[in-house]
């Protein structure tokens, strides 16, 4: 059985059908990765498993529990965490403060380890720990909002665009502590408009296209695909 | 001179102490609660009748206004404001001057038009330094205002609730991300409000001891302003601008006009805000994309 079960999923933003009926699967321990254009209902879906949207019809199943009409302020606390797109890291919380935030959910007795771990993975917030974190540059504040989803020590790591406006640089890094995430054992569902980037490190993907899925397979395959390759690789 | 600055100081710390619950309730559901004045008024009926009525001793009835109120602001919340959450401001902001009306007209109902005298919870007593006259009143209203702005300060900085206030304060989607249940916080922040209007109630009628269903409404109206003054939204700004209210209408009483003294905070209110559009401590908000 797979882990995280999204089955015939309907959204609409008032009168917009945003999601036509999608359905897809992540297995334990996989990279999966969510590609797609703008406006395709990535981050829709995203939402929807979360809790930050209501889906119309359709299920959402993590671990066999039905969590489609779960509050949103629970679905945390079942091991599913979502660093949502554009960071939205509180500007105004020091960095430090991000990272309690992020083990709300946990007790107290906990955290204090958990923020040593995700100091380690980001040495960068260390340093900054009590700065606000709205004076943070783009890539450290998507840091920031990693490290703020391990905090709740997740089963399931759901990212909107971690690329997202980052330098190269910090693109490459960015990927290369999701790599770890993966290896220490957290299932990682993916959404990324840089294709390439996210089928290098991805064991599947789906291709959304305006509400429906497209395509789907092995990351491999569908880095040679050569359909893909033009709609998405700019090849 | 300093008597009229420490009367200045008093009358402000009431005013701030109002302003905290608008500049909370604001900061947190991004709402105007125009029935918070009204609250007031309720908390010093509260205590009225528990010492008159009751024959409880002062503080049993502070007690009393700060239990009532507290689960009175929750409930307006819920049955009022809560099914509007994704209702347009203008239609929010009209149901808090309903419910503001509601609760005079409840109290009308429920205690009349007669004034009561309210006795104050400390007596009438006063000091006498040199020139310097102060009345027990006052010293208790700034020794109450100065405790409640340190807790509040602690409470919002230091403990892991005030830091989720602060949170869905800036952002409510990602805050329910972190697990933080943005409906109790919210309900959290109108109890806090609203147990701080019931004390804030009782220590104007302490100094102002005529009590009538729209006793609230003046007060409340100038705390408003106070908090607007100060930066809606933030707790010090709330402070700052409660305590420079009071300050500024007890010197127009005194040394220009007892009748244009009114007129004169709302000149101030709005020379201020020309120069400093976000108050004196607020914080330019820029809009996110």
């Amino acid at each position: 059985m797979a882990m995280l079960e999204v089955k015939d999923l309907h959204v609409y933003y008032g009168l917009i059908h945003a999601l036509h009926g999608i359905s897809f699967e992540v297995n334990e321990g996989e990279v999966v990765a969510l590609i797609g254009a703008n406006g395709a209902g990535k981050t829709t879906t995203l939402h929807t498993i979360t809790g930050l949207l209501q889906a119309k019809g359709g299920t959402v199943v993590f671990d066999g529990q039905d969590i489609t009409r779960k509050p949103g302020h629970a679905i945390v606390r079942l091991g599913i965490s979502h660093v949502p797109e554009g960071r939205r890291v509180f500007s105004n919380l020091t960095v430090a403060e991000n990272l309690q935030m992020g083990a709300y959910t946990r007790p107290k007795g906990e955290v204090a380890g958990s923020l040593e771990e995700v100091y380690e993975w980001f040495p960068r917030l260390r340093e900054r720990k009590n700065q606000a974190a709205g004076t943070l540059s783009g890539g450290e504040q998507q840091m920031l909002a990693m490290g703020r989803a391990m905090m709740s020590r997740p089963r399931i790591l759901l990212m909107d665009e971690p690329s997202m406006g980052l330098s190269p640089l910090f693109v490459g890094e960015i990927f290369k502590i999701i790599e770890k995430v993966s290896a220490a054992g957290t299932t990682v569902l993916l959404v990324e408009q840089n294709a390439k980037k996210a089928l290098s490190i991805a064991d599947r993907a789906y291709v959304l296209e305006t509400g429906t899925i497209g395509k789907s397979g092995k990351a491999s395959e569908l880095l040679n695909d050569d359909a893909i390759k033009k709609a998405y690789l700019g090849e | 001179m300093i008597s009229n600055l420490i009367a200045g100081i008093s009358l402000g710390s009431i005013y701030a102490i109002i302003a905290l619950g608008y500049t909370m309730v604001y900061g947190i559901a991004k709402m105007l609660n125009f029935a918070h004045g009204d609250v007031i008024m309720v908390g010093g009926y509260m205590c009225f009748c528990a010492t008159f009525y009751l024959g409880l001793p002062p503080l049993a009835g502070v007690l009393l206004a700060v239990v009532v109120c507290t689960l009175l602001g929750v409930t307006i919340e819920r049955l009022a404001y809560k099914p509007l959450r994704s209702a347009p401001a203008l239609a929010v902001l009209i149901t808090a001057i309903g419910m503001s009306y509601f609760l005079q007209n409840a109290a009308l109902l429920l205690w009349t038009a007669n004034p009561k005298t309210f006795t104050s919870i400390v007596g009438y007593g006063s000091i006498q330094m040199g020139d310097v006259h102060i009345t027990h009143v006052a010293m208790v209203t700034i020794a109450v205002c100065v405790v409640i702005m340190v807790a509040l300060t602690l409470f919002t900085n230091k403990t892991k609730m005030g830091t989720a206030m602060r949170a869905v304060s800036e952002d409510k989607g990602a805050a329910q991300l972190m697990g933080i249940s943005v409906n109790r916080t919210i309900s959290l922040t109108f109890a806090i409000g609203s147990g701080l209007a019931a004390i804030a109630g009782v220590l104007l009628c302490s100094a102002y001891p005529m009590l009538v269903p729209t006793t609230g409404s003046m007060p409340g109206i100038k705390a408003f302003t106070a908090a607007v003054f100060g930066g809606i939204g933030s707790i010090p700004g709330a402070m700052l601008g409660g305590i420079l209210l009071g300050v500024i209408e007890i010197f127009s009483k005194a040394y220009i006009s007892q009748e244009l003294s009114d007129a004169i905070v709302f000149a101030v209110l709005i020379i201020v805000l020309l120069v400093k559009p976000a108050g004196l401590l607020g914080k330019q908000v820029s809009e996110k994309v």
